[in-house]
């Protein structure tokens, strides 16, 4: 089990995040939604053991990632939100540096990259830098990197970034398959009703606090709505979103 | 439209072209090796301030010689300050050619200028306009900057002997400004050229082998100025005598006729020169300004509507060679080969790191060229035999080119990308900075002995060729092993942090290594090359003080795990006062 425990991150003097919550089950899939700013990538750097929490800890199976965090960050597989890559390697080379960084045996390596390459349907760009790929083919790279040595927790932070509709559709699924394989996932996105298809639990920041932690079912019951939408723009979403695309129209028009 | 509005549009232009221009003017040297915020004009200042100092002192030191030569040695006045006019005209030109090649890449829109650009309402006329603004921006400050302090200081010292100082002053300046101009323009032309025409991988590497081969050429010409000036002076006192000949052909002198021109000298061969000059630079001007307007058209064009790389570009050979060859290192090493592959793809496709290392191969090549020749002096059967200058050359190159690679491995190469190297840690520093260190090791010692070697082997054998070799491979090894002394992380990884060098301190000592390095060891090495055993128990004992140096290297370490940040300053410097304890 991955435990999140009252996980706080000051920048500076500011609050990025303020006793943020949640444990997730082996086979589960935690989705963690929230607006601009609300703290869902701090919260992503921090379990991925990028970043050190203020105060608070995360937990793996009951020991704290602190305690051995190159043995932790050996299970995580990570898709950043941001896709920073060295561009002038090609994707085989930097599917390799990965997958070497991370000790996998060359052959078996060599494989892997040779299979994800050709079920991304990438395999023709194998000899170009990455600075020729789009951007979907970018995160078919990242996606394969954050997958190369079978971890255990996988964190997505907006993984459907410039993915055309066909591989959305083979994240989605991916990412269920990953949860069938007794995986840790947790999905951050700002794509609500992707979120609700996707996954079985949800956390909802807002302002760098928990708002709501629950399965996404029994969180619509409680909620009394029809959707995660409803739920999310009942705790969340402050402002009126009419008025404000009004408001647009006329700054547009000034 | 009213007349107010259409004023209004025009004003708003106006502030757009200024806009435009300061914005092109700052894309000319964005570049990720500086750390944000440094003031990059001043950088580019000193920078050329560094190639162009001696000129600076160039004055004082002719002063002396010119009231000794008027007073006993008349004749040879006017052929003197010929040649010290044409050192400086080389010096000004070497700082045009060198910041044009590396503003190289800030000169023409990139992908991300062409679709950024092509979707605001403005007109393509004013963007390239405000982009050839921009480039005489760049123009203007380096003739300010090489034609003001030394014309006025050399104009205030030769005008005394030659048409009065305002004339000299204006003449100096004048001239070093078409100089630069024609350097810039030509390199802007030839820039041009070749990207309007370029398609495919294989012609863009090319043209970056080009730049690197020009940079190395450019820093020739200031160290084998002297050489160069004889060679132009002997040319124009031969057509001072006998009208004709090459004279006309060498730009140099186009801009030393410009200056005795203006200085008021007789002689219808300045008159000739001062007219090619002008004519030359002002055509190359020209034909720059149209091929750059044809080019920007194409690119843009080409920016919009085609892939900047093709996709299914081919596999590069030296890329499936080198790892073939490197299998078996991969099985065994896996983090250490990752990382060496990632360096040495890192060096080999930054253009601007292998700028800046080909500054050092450039010294490189002009200390070892100056060996060679003392060598040639002697009458090339002299080279049959393993000489001390001889063996020197490969030092020389790999002690240049290891001190270059370690600088560069600190400048960073998409530093935000570093986030996989932390997610991969696995508290392997050592395979780490194994990996960074084969790699010094090979981009040092790779080239000179690649090159060097069927050289020496034409020329010594092949058992004399390959015990320098291993004695080459042996020092270089050593010489690694102390540069990434307590290294503690992954090449170009790091945000920059300049000044740990301490050269203006140090230079004394860096002089001694060095010239131990180069010459000391060379001389060593002709000594150790007719004594096999003793030869055999150096290389061990170079090979074991790479392993000493290694292993306490690492003891030493700071951390257990790779660095990203900059090393914290040590207490003495800081004095600790950040310290909360």
């Amino acid at each position: 089990m991955l435990e999140a425990l009252r996980l706080t991150k000051y920048y500076g003097a500011l609050p990025a995040i303020r006793d943020v919550s949640f444990a997730i089950q082996p086979g589960r899939i935690l989705g963690l939604l929230g607006r601009n700013g609300s703290g869902k990538s701090t919260t992503v750097k921090i379990v991925t053991g990028l970043i050190q929490p203020s105060g608070g800890s995360v937990r793996l199976d009951g020991a704290s990632i602190d305690a051995d965090p190159i043995a932790y960050k050996a299970q995580v597989g990570y898709v950043p939100e941001e896709a920073h890559l060295y561009q002038y390697l090609t994707g085989p080379e930097y599917l390799s540096l990965v997958g070497r960084l991370r000790g996998l045996p060359a052959g078996r390596l060599d494989e892997k990259i040779e299979a994800f390459l050709k079920l991304w349907g990438i395999e023709d760009a194998r000899y170009a830098p990455m600075s020729a790929y789009s951007k979907g083919m970018r995160q078919k790279v990242l996606l394969s990197a954050a997958l190369l040595h079978d971890p255990r927790v996988v964190v997505f932070d907006e993984p459907n970034s410039g993915l055309d509709v066909t591989a959305s559709l083979v994240l989605r699924s991916l990412v269920k398959a990953l949860a069938r394989e007794s995986k840790l996932v947790i999905y951050s996105s700002h794509l609500l009703e992707t979120v609700e298809a996707v996954c079985t639990n949800v956390v909802i920041l807002h302002e760098g606090r928990v708002v709501a932690h629950d399965d996404v079912s029994r969180l619509r019951d409680l909620m009394k709505m029809p959707s995660l939408e409803g739920v999310f723009r009942a705790l969340v979403i402050e402002t009126d979103v009419d008025r404000t695309a009004e408001d647009l129209v006329g700054a547009m028009r000034i | 439209m009213t007349a107010p509005d259409s004023a209004r549009v025009r004003s708003a232009a106006d502030g757009r072209g200024s806009l435009l221009v300061r914005m092109f003017f700052s894309r000319l040297f964005e570049s990720e090796l500086m750390p944000p915020g440094l003031p990059q004009v001043r950088l580019l200042i000193w920078s050329a301030a560094l190639i162009y100092g001696p000129g600076l002192f160039l004055p004082v030191k002719m002063w002396g010689a010119y009231v000794y030569l008027a007073r006993w040695r008349p004749e040879l006045l006017q052929p003197t300050i010929w040649g010290d006019k044409l050192q400086l005209l080389l010096l000004a030109m070497v700082p045009a050619g060198l910041i044009s090649l590396v503003i190289w890449d800030g000169v023409f829109p990139d992908r991300r200028d062409a679709h950024i650009m092509s979707v605001l309402p403005i007109a393509n006329r004013l963007i390239v306009v405000a982009r050839l603004a921009a480039l005489g921006l760049v123009l203007g400050l380096i003739t300010l900057l090489v034609g003001v302090p030394v014309g006025m200081l050399y104009g205030t010292v030769v005008g005394q002997y030659q048409g009065g100082v305002l004339a000299a002053v204006a003449g100096n300046f004048l001239s070093a400004g078409l100089a630069t101009a024609f350097v810039f323009c030509s390199v802007l032309a030839v820039q041009s050229v070749l990207l309007a025409v370029a398609r495919g991988r294989w012609v863009h590497r090319l043209i970056v082998w080009g730049q690197f081969t020009a940079v190395i050429l450019l820093l020739q010409m200031v160290i084998f100025r002297d050489v160069m000036v004889r060679a132009l002076r002997s040319l124009l006192e031969a057509s001072i005598a006998q009208p004709g000949g090459l004279v006309t052909w060498a730009p140099p002198l186009w801009f030393l006729g410009f200056s005795e021109v203006i200085a008021g000298s007789p002689g219808d061969v300045f008159r000739l020169l001062a007219w090619r000059g002008i004519w030359v630079t002002a055509s190359v001007a020209a034909v720059a300004i149209l091929l750059y307007v044809v080019t920007y058209h194409r690119l843009v064009h080409r920016a919009l509507e085609t892939q900047d790389v093709p996709l299914a570009a081919a596999p590069s050979l030296i890329g499936r060679l080198g790892g073939q060859l490197a299998r078996p290192f991969a099985a065994a090493r896996p983090i250490a080969y990752g990382v060496l592959a990632f360096v040495m793809a890192s060096f080999a496709r930054s253009r601007q790191h292998r700028l800046l290392y080909g500054i050092y191969i450039g010294v490189g090549c002009a200390i070892a060229l100056a060996g060679l020749l003392r060598v040639a002096a002697m009458g090339w059967t002299a080279a049959t035999s393993p000489t001390a200058p001889l063996l020197s050359v490969s030092l020389v190159l790999t002690f240049l080119a290891a001190v270059g690679a370690r600088v560069l491995f600190a400048l960073p190469m998409e530093p935000a990308a570093n986030w996989v190297f932390r997610l991969t840690e696995r508290a392997t520093v050592r395979s780490h900075v194994a990996g960074a260190r084969l790699a010094l090791l090979l981009i040092a010692a790779g080239p000179p002995i690649a090159l060097l070697l069927p050289v020496s082997i034409a020329l010594w054998g092949p058992r004399l060729a390959a015990a320098h070799a291993i004695y080459v491979l042996a020092l270089a090894w050593l010489l690694a092993e102390s540069l990434m002394w307590r290294f503690g992380r992954v090449p170009f990884t790091c945000p920059y942090v300049p000044g740990k060098a301490n050269v203006r301190l140090l230079w004394p000592l860096y002089l001694t290594l060095f010239t131990t390095y180069a010459y000391t060891m060379a001389e060593l090495e002709l000594w150790l090359l007719s004594r096999p055993g003793m030869f055999a128990a150096s290389i061990a004992f170079i090979g074991a003080a790479a392993l000493v140096v290694s292993f306490a290297s690492a003891r030493a370490g700071r951390a257990d795990l790779l660095l990203f940040e900059p090393e914290p300053e040590e207490e003495a410097t800081t004095l600790a006062l950040s310290s909360p304890s």
